[in-house]
């Protein structure tokens, strides 16, 4: 329940404040779905960990609707999911946060005030969020109270078109570097522990762009890289708030790629060493849920990448072996049913530019935005490979790509110290 | 026959005398241009080792400035051309210094010229290089972001935004060193005017169906808010 007296506070004020756990909900005019994700949050904590003290934080960017509102009246209805009562009422913050303005800033809130709780286990969850369960909370935060984890990334049943970015470069390249097979490394969702977040607070990150955007891709790697226990939960499908659609996954893309680039070179002593990935402790039961289906423009990707390919060739030059210039360039004449971006190719693409970032030779935002162009190419391809797969059988072509990074992975060891090509 | 031989004698020993004052200044000048010469290759090794050490070849090849120098015809390396460079501008700055000591007229003011114009030398390579940079940052940011927009002509646009760019950079530096400052000023004007005057047509021929539409809405919705106003 919504504690007035607690409502509002600020992390300073909440000295002699104590928590086990904490669960955080960063926030930016999200009036239209944060009740419910609130609700779940509340059932959740109510249902599995009833004998915790917990506290809900909204982390808000300043939201022009009634997001902060909607997080302190949301009531849920404990009695119509057989919720035993609770020895600890869960109290709820919300608090606008400071800095940058972005997602990363509002995570900071959420950690600085987890650390002067004393929290045990935390989680963070996404505002916008309408698939969330109360059994999200209880797969987010069991591994760390009842099994010791200290990061927990999300796992989802996804259809076969989502998280082109995910499938194509994230997980494969997080996988190839780290040897740890998180699925979903900027899935939204985390759990975490205390120690974990003080872990984050402590890193001079927050006047970077991380603090503005490419927090989950820098939470999954750094508790990788930190040598953290790491596990992942089933979590089901993740079903979003429709998102704009003026927005672009350009822009994503180089947000995301860019802050993996620049984590590749923070962390190169401890993927430089690692062969091979194993599985991570996966917890959660895995049932078949229905996704959205997505629709998708394969000609005006391949046209995309044909531009690319006829006015971008001299400048991938500068950075990429001869050979998969000459080879993207012989791509782009092939026509849509019969095109196929072999993964070799584009595995090789990454790690050509990837050392090309490393050895600054192209400034970082020409080097990602010469890439989408190769990303549209191998993301047709890859509609095209599984246009009559299932969602399974096309999770098949992402793991066969994930192995082709590992595979290539020596080409990028070996080219990393000296000046590269 | 004494009168001459007085004469002789007399301009044979105002020659000697003014040979005499000579002498001392010449050795000084040789003396400058020959220290000048050995501090101008000292300064070139120096260089070398700096560039070398600091891998200036490397950074010039990623930067576009080893190709820029191969297009302007110069095969040897950036670390090179610019030790020569210094070389020479330390070679020639000795020398207008060998010169000033001569305390003459004419080379005082050759000198002062040298130097006054030396800034304004130093200024327009500063322009043109920073230009040069400059041009090709945001030509590569231009072909990207077209490549990027879907454009197919991505190519044509970067390389008119480099030109641009690079035209703009000469004629900033041209005037820096004051050379034919009305013809420049006039060339510039013409070719920008021109490029001007060539997109308002195009952009006219091509926006006519649009403009009369527009212009069309426009007026008819001024009748259309009259005629309110009138029945009010």
């Amino acid at each position: 329940m919504a504690d007035p007296e607690l409502g509002r506070k600020e992390s300073t004020a909440l000295k002699g404040e104590s928590a086990d756990i904490v669960v955080g909900i960063a926030s930016y005019n999200n009036a239209r779905t944060i009740g419910h994700v609130v609700r779940a949050v509340d059932a959740g904590l109510a249902k599995y960990f009833p004998g915790e003290k917990a506290i809900i934080i909204n982390s808000d960017g300043g939201s022009k609707d009634s997001t902060t509102e909607a997080v302190l009246n949301a009531r849920a209805d404990h009695k119509a999911v057989f919720l035993p009562h609770r020895l600890h009422p869960v109290n709820r913050i919300t608090t606008p946060y400071h800095g940058i303005p972005g997602k990363g800033s509002a995570f900071r809130t959420i950690f600085q005030m987890a650390r002067d709780l004393g929290a045990k286990a935390c989680c963070v969850v996404d505002a916008d969020l309408r698939s969330i369960t109360p059994e999200w909370i209880e797969l987010l935060l069991s591994p760390v109270v009842k099994e010791g984890f200290d990061f927990v990334a999300p796992l989802y049943s996804r259809h076969k078109y989502d998280g082109t970015i995910t499938n194509s470069i994230i997980y494969p390249l997080t996988r190839a570097l780290y040897g740890s097979r998180i699925r979903q490394p900027i899935g939204g969702e985390f759990g975490f522990s205390g120690k974990m977040a003080e872990f984050y607070l402590g890193q001079d990150v927050w006047n970077t762009d991380i603090a503005r955007f490419g927090i989950d891709i820098w939470m999954t790697t750094e508790a990788l890289a930190g040598g953290f226990n790491v596990c992942q939960s089933y979590l089901g499908a993740k079903i979003h708030d429709p998102k704009d659609p003026g927005a672009d996954l350009k822009d994503m893309f180089v947000q995301v790629v860019g802050s993996l680039m620049s984590l590749t070179e923070k962390h190169h002593k401890q993927w430089l060493g690692v062969n091979g990935s194993v599985e991570v402790p996966t917890f959660g039961f895995k049932y078949m849920a229905a996704v959205v289906p997505i629709k998708v423009n394969t000609e005006g990707m391949l046209r995309h990448f044909r531009i690319g390919a006829e006015n971008l060739n001299k400048l991938w030059a500068g950075f990429m072996d001869g050979d998969t210039v000459e080879r993207l360039c012989s791509l782009a004449k092939e026509e849509a049913p019969a095109f196929r971006f072999p993964m070799e190719t584009w595995v090789r693409s990454v790690y050509d530019s990837l050392l090309a970032y490393h050895h600054r030779k192209m400034p970082a935002e020409h080097l990602l935005g010469s890439l989408i162009p190769l990303y549209y190419g191998r993301t047709a391809s890859f509609f095209l490979e599984t246009a009559e797969m299932g969602d399974d059988e096309a999770e098949g072509v992402v793991e066969e790509v994930a192995a082709e990074y590992e595979k290539h992975k020596g080409y990028l060891t070996s080219n990393w110290q000296g000046g590269g090509k | 026959m004494d009168r001459i031989t007085d004469r002789i004698a007399g301009h044979l020993g105002t020659f000697w005398e003014k040979l005499m004052e000579f002498v001392p200044d010449a050795l000084i000048i040789i003396l400058i241009i020959a220290s000048g010469f050995i501090i101008a290759s000292l300064l070139k090794r120096l260089l070398h080792k700096g560039f070398r050490a600091v891998r200036f070849d490397a950074w010039s090849e990623q930067t576009g400035f080893t190709t820029a120098l191969r297009k302007a015809g110069f095969s040897s390396t950036p670390t090179k051309f610019a030790g020569s460079f210094l070389y020479w501008f330390v070679v020639v700055l000795f020398f207008m210094a060998g010169f000033a000591t001569l305390g003459y007229e004419v080379t005082d003011a050759l000198v002062s010229v040298f130097f006054m114009y030396l800034p304004k030398f130093f200024s327009a390579v500063i322009i043109i290089v920073l230009g040069y940079f400059i041009a090709n940052f945001l030509a590569r940011a231009a072909l990207i972001a077209a490549v990027n927009a879907g454009i197919e002509y991505s190519r044509l646009i970067s390389e008119s935004v480099r030109v641009f760019l690079f035209i703009l950079a000469s004629a900033m530096a041209l005037e820096q060193l004051a050379i034919a400052p009305k013809i420049v000023f006039a060339a510039f004007a013409i070719f920008f005017g021109t490029i001007g005057l060539a997109l308002a047509i195009a952009f006219g021929a091509a926006g006519k169906e649009y403009a009369k539409k527009a212009m069309g809405r426009l007026f008819s919705k001024k009748e259309e808010d009259g005629g309110g106003i009138d029945q009010l």
